[in-house]
């Protein structure tokens, strides 16, 4: 049995954690020396935009419910050229997207086999994606699920070895203190406002979702964004620790485990009470 | 995990992570995470695949990109142009970017703010000019602009804290929009070519291409036979389309259903503008 609304989610929520695995490099280097402890703020800021652009979202998608994001609602309401100017810059974020996970996916696919060159397994890795797609294969929602379900199992599995880990030694509490010691200040305002832009980093793919109204049953776009909205806004504050000490990722995956079964189980429960 | 080996480690992070946290020797918690991030990973660059397919055939039905993009093969039905394109455009990309990822990391961010900003004006835009159109949930005026405003303030943070980086966006911005406009004036690129001459049958055959160009009329489909809305339809297409054939069709169920002066206004608007073609086609269609 697949449930529409919840496969889109899915979809949103591996493409969201790949861009979080992407800047995770970003964040680290940036945000540590420029939100400080005042990144919570921020935080909730981005979750108060994503709040908003929820229902902005929803507007549009529900008045024109076709393919397209940006470039249909500006083609239906102004001219040619505008609405090219928006299908360019996502044009623009889909080509970025594709090289920077391809090579961070070689990146860590040479922990696997080191005598890989990079530059060959990048195109190779290109190449065969572009085969696939050539042969007809489409965003399959039992593919992103298998992704999604290993995924949560390996991150589980991390969590479990790092909390073994952390019974067995007290350096990580000492750590811990010392990143939290660590940090500089700078004035409030100016952290708040750096951390919200990078911040803004990790909700992207909240976007795509507005690709495949499409193919979304009516009225299941609305639940998307609500779902998605609910991934941000519960996990984005949890994330702040993650900047101290990366021992909190592992809360945060933890969390976020949870949750994630939590919006399953409500997700089963809503989908068959409205079919029936 | 001190902060100074999760710099070293920008690039697999998770992965040190998972090294860090092993007693033993043996490895196996680090290649199994490795294996998750690149099967994560490749799962984006399938998503971008699928994604850019669909919004590339769509520009080129919307005639933003040349149409010979949207053609499919008789053997998988998929679009072989757009797809293997993509794969030169990005794998020649990271050739050159190669070691620099940061600059098109950043580049990602700023293009998709702004897609999000240019979708929040969209959302302005539809209440203020199709304000008649049935939508469940209407977002109220301050919530569009307060959501506009964060974001684009996220935009601004982001051009400052990666300013080096703002050319590279520009470069790849510029790049893509200069091969639309180079679409939308292709008519003025062609005539231009054609003016400055050459053999003849280099000539001939971008005269072809031009009359080609033009002849492929539009389509608009009317309910009313109002000379206003047609007005409006047919000063949309003389701004946005180039072509000299707009063809209105009309749909109805029984005969008696067609609006009675529609033949009559769509003639009289043929003879308004003469650069213009406009026909009138009329289906019956069973409902």
């Amino acid at each position: 049995m697949i449930y529409p609304h919840l496969v889109f989610t899915l979809q949103e929520y591996v493409h969201k954690e790949v861009i979080n695995i992407l800047n995770l490099k970003l964040k680290f280097q940036v945000l540590f020396l420029l939100a400080g402890q005042f990144s919570f703020i921020s935080l909730y800021l981005v979750a108060l935009t994503l709040y908003l652009f929820r229902n902005i979202y929803a507007e549009v998608g529900l008045a024109l419910p076709l393919n397209g994001g940006a470039y249909n609602v500006l083609l239906n309401c102004t001219t040619k050229l505008i609405a090219s100017m928006a299908a360019c810059l996502t044009l623009v974020s889909y080509i970025a997207t594709a090289v920077v996970s391809a090579s961070s996916a070689i990146a860590y696919g040479q922990n696997l086999w080191s005598g890989m060159d990079p530059a060959w397994a990048v195109m190779a890795l290109l190449g065969f994606f572009c085969l696939l797609t050539l042969l007809g294969l489409k965003e399959s929602s039992n593919v992103a699920l298998l992704i999604f379900s290993i995924h949560i199992a390996t991150m589980s599995l991390l969590v479990i070895m790092c909390l073994v880990k952390l019974m067995q030694s007290y350096d990580s509490i000492t750590m811990f203190v010392d990143n939290w010691q660590t940090k500089p200040t700078d004035s409030v305002p100016a952290d708040i406002f750096y951390g919200f832009s990078l911040a803004l980093l990790g909700v992207s793919g909240f976007e795509t979702s507005s690709n495949y109204i499409e193919e979304q049953n009516t009225g299941v776009f609305p639940k998307t964004l609500r779902n998605m909205w609910y991934c941000v806004s519960l996990f984005n504050p949890c994330k702040l620790r993650v900047f101290f000490c990366s021992l909190n990722e592992i809360n945060y995956h933890v969390f976020l485990f949870s949750i994630c079964i939590i919006i399953f189980v409500y997700n089963a429960i809503v989908y068959n009470s409205s079919t029936s | 995990m001190p902060l100074s080996i999760i710099r070293q480690h920008r690039d697999d992070l998770l992965a040190a992570m998972g090294s860090a946290a092993q007693s033993g020797s043996s490895l196996w918690l680090t290649k199994l995470i490795s294996a998750d991030a690149l099967l994560v990973l490749s799962g984006s660059v399938l998503t971008s695949f699928v994604g850019v397919t669909g919004l590339i055939r769509r520009m080129s039905y919307d005639r933003c990109l040349p149409m010979f993009l949207s053609y499919t093969n008789p053997w998988r039905k998929t679009n072989h142009f757009i797809i293997i394109g993509f794969f030169l455009l990005t794998s020649c990309l990271y050739y050159i970017v190669r070691g620099n990822l940061e600059s098109l990391a950043s580049v990602y961010t700023m293009a998709f703010l702004s897609v999000m900003a240019l979708f929040a004006v969209g959302n302005m835009i539809l209440k203020y000019k199709r304000g008649t159109l049935r939508r469940a949930i209407y977002t109220p005026w301050p919530h569009v602009v307060a959501g506009f405003s964060l974001v684009f303030i996220g935009l601004i943070g982001e051009i400052i804290i990666n300013f080096t980086y703002i050319r590279y966006f520009l470069l790849y911005f510029g790049v893509t929009f200069f091969i639309v406009m180079l679409m939308f004036s292709r008519n003025r690129v062609l005539k231009l070519l054609i003016y400055f001459g050459g053999p003849k049958c280099w000539k001939d055959m971008l005269s072809r291409h031009y009359k080609k160009i033009e002849d492929r009329p539009m389509l608009f489909f009317t309910r009313t036979d109002d000379p206003t809305v047609l007005n409006k339809a047919i000063l949309y297409v003389r701004q946005n389309e180039l072509t000299n054939s707009l063809k209105i069709c009309h749909v109805y169920e029984n005969e008696r259903d067609i609006p009675p002066n529609l033949e009559g206004h769509v003639k009289f608007l043929d003879r308004q503008y003469p650069k213009l073609c406009i026909d009138l086609v009329s289906y019956s269609f069973f409902f």
